[in-house]
């Protein structure tokens, strides 16, 4: 399997190659078999919570991880990047509101979700990486299972090997024991602005593509198209309208400026809300919860909380 | 009680002080102890954008009811005590990170049942962009000397706006 450059990356997706796919019967399966198959339903108590506020719960992953986006995928397997980024942002900002660090462990393992895709093929779809972590598997991650598999360190073939033949019973037992209990269709920018301002993170498949300059303010225009699965980790809504901190996982792909509050990790870009409106009409973004739905989560702060709602 | 009583009484206290010998002389000598009151100097912040988002938190406060003249000075006064717990270092050293001085922060207002949660529109937000200001992260980072001088003067100027809400 070949290792790509950031500038691989960017070039075979540019160029058609297809990193997340749509598989109807398995975003039908989600839909109907789900307690909570759409955000909006699940969400009442957070509905405009993120409101004229900067959210920032990737921040609750540096924490615990201080590099924990340097991962660059040498396979087809975004889709499961940009759901084990999602994921571990709602896991990390339950444990850092708790102060329960020890639980953190390790960031999460992509092997497992990708090696469940089906096929031999390249590409998976969103739905399915949301029906592995929250149905038919869970989450493991970076560390050595004796018996089962090392996942310490990434290693794209494991879970491109796994895809024709399946994986193996030991791993879907050991990512069931760490099952993510609520996933759900985001449809809006509201939406995914109120999962953010909560601590849930998203998995965003879509075909839009992104120019690797960001502006000065750390913004990256739309350019060609990209079948592709991203992280989204971050609302600024602050400004006249919501942005969004995208994070891809090619490494280093591309550079530029910062926004006002703060540098922002290597390989991310704000988005903003026209295009991340476009993004999720495309059906393919979920966002992940470790309850039943999505309760309100108040984000680590200063400790001033004995003075707002 | 007859004088047979009260003479024994007498004659029972002399004893005991004819044994154990106390000092007296504070009984007959008695100097007036000047009170020493340290009163709380709030100074004014100097840097412009700390100053900015102090603003947000007088008119947070000032846009209250009458309350906020005792909770302004309460919360002045722990503002206050938190800079001089963040100034602590070395062997004497409480607060070593950022995600201790959130701890300290929520602990304190907790303990002093500062439960104002909802009475001053934005406050928390307001003082929370002061501490944000002063420090420049909310990441969780070790306090070295240079950001623990700012977090003392983001509490400082937070006691600062508190007392002029108060007003």
């Amino acid at each position: 399997m070949p290792r790509y450059s950031p500038e691989e990356l960017y070039n075979n997706y540019r160029e058609g190659f297809s990193g997340c796919i749509w598989e109807q019967h398995i975003f039908d399966y989600l839909m109907e078999e789900s307690k909570y198959p759409l955000f909006g339903a699940a969400s009442k108590k957070i509905s405009e919570s993120g409101k004229g506020k900067l959210s920032t719960p990737y921040k609750s992953v540096l924490k615990f991880d201080k590099n924990p986006y340097n991962e660059r995928q040498t396979t087809g397997d975004c889709v499961s990047h940009g759901t084990r980024n999602a994921c571990d942002i709602s896991r990390a900002v339950e444990i850092d509101i708790n102060h329960e660090s020890e639980d953190w462990l390790a960031k999460g393992a992509t092997e497992a979700i990708y090696g469940y895709r089906g096929h031999g093929g390249q590409g998976m779809s969103c739905a399915r990486a949301a029906q592995f972590v929250t149905k038919n598997g869970g989450i493991v991650v970076r560390k050595n299972y004796p018996g089962v598999a090392d996942f310490s360190k990434y290693n794209g073939n494991l879970g491109a090997g796994w895809g024709a033949r399946g994986l193996p019973d030991k791993v879907i037992d050991l990512a069931d024991d760490h099952q993510i209990r609520t996933t759900s269709l985001v449809r809006t920018v509201e939406e995914a602005r109120d999962a953010l301002a909560n601590g849930y993170g998203l998995a965003v498949c879509s075909s839009y593509g992104f120019s690797n300059k960001r502006d000065s303010k750390g913004f990256a225009r739309t350019s060609g198209s990209w079948a592709h699965c991203m992280a989204w980790i971050a609302c600024d809504d602050t400004g006249d309208e919501p942005a969004f901190l995208v994070q891809n996982s090619w490494g280093k792909w591309n550079d530029g400026g910062h926004p006002a509050w703060g540098p922002i990790p290597d390989g991310s870009f704000l988005i903003k809300a026209d295009v991340a409106a476009g993004m999720l009409k495309q059906n393919g973004s979920y966002a992940f919860s470790n309850f039943d739905g999505f309760p309100v989560q108040k984000l680590p702060n200063y400790g001033f909380d004995y003075l707002d709602n | 009680m007859n004088s047979k009583t009260l003479t024994l009484i007498v004659a029972g206290l002399l004893v005991v002080i004819g044994l154990t010998k106390p000092d007296l002389s504070s009984l007959v000598n008695r100097k007036p102890t000047p009170v020493v009151v340290n009163p709380v100097v709030f100074e004014k912040p100097t840097d412009s954008a700390i100053l900015a988002k102090c603003d947000d938190v007088i008119t947070s406060l000032k846009a209250g009811n009458n309350d906020r003249y005792e909770d302004g000075k309460r919360l002045a006064s722990l503002y206050s005590d938190m800079a001089t717990l963040l100034e602590l270092d070395g062997e004497n050293m409480i607060v070593r990170n950022t995600s201790e001085i959130r701890q300290a922060n929520s602990l304190s207002g907790a303990m002093l049942k500062l439960d104002m949660k909802g009475k001053y529109n934005g406050l928390g937000k307001a003082c929370e962009a002061v501490v944000l200001t002063a420090i420049g992260t909310d990441d969780s980072v070790n306090l070295d000397e240079a950001l623990r001088a700012k977090a003392v003067s983001g509490f400082k100027a937070l006691a600062w706006a508190c007392n002029e809400g108060s007003k």
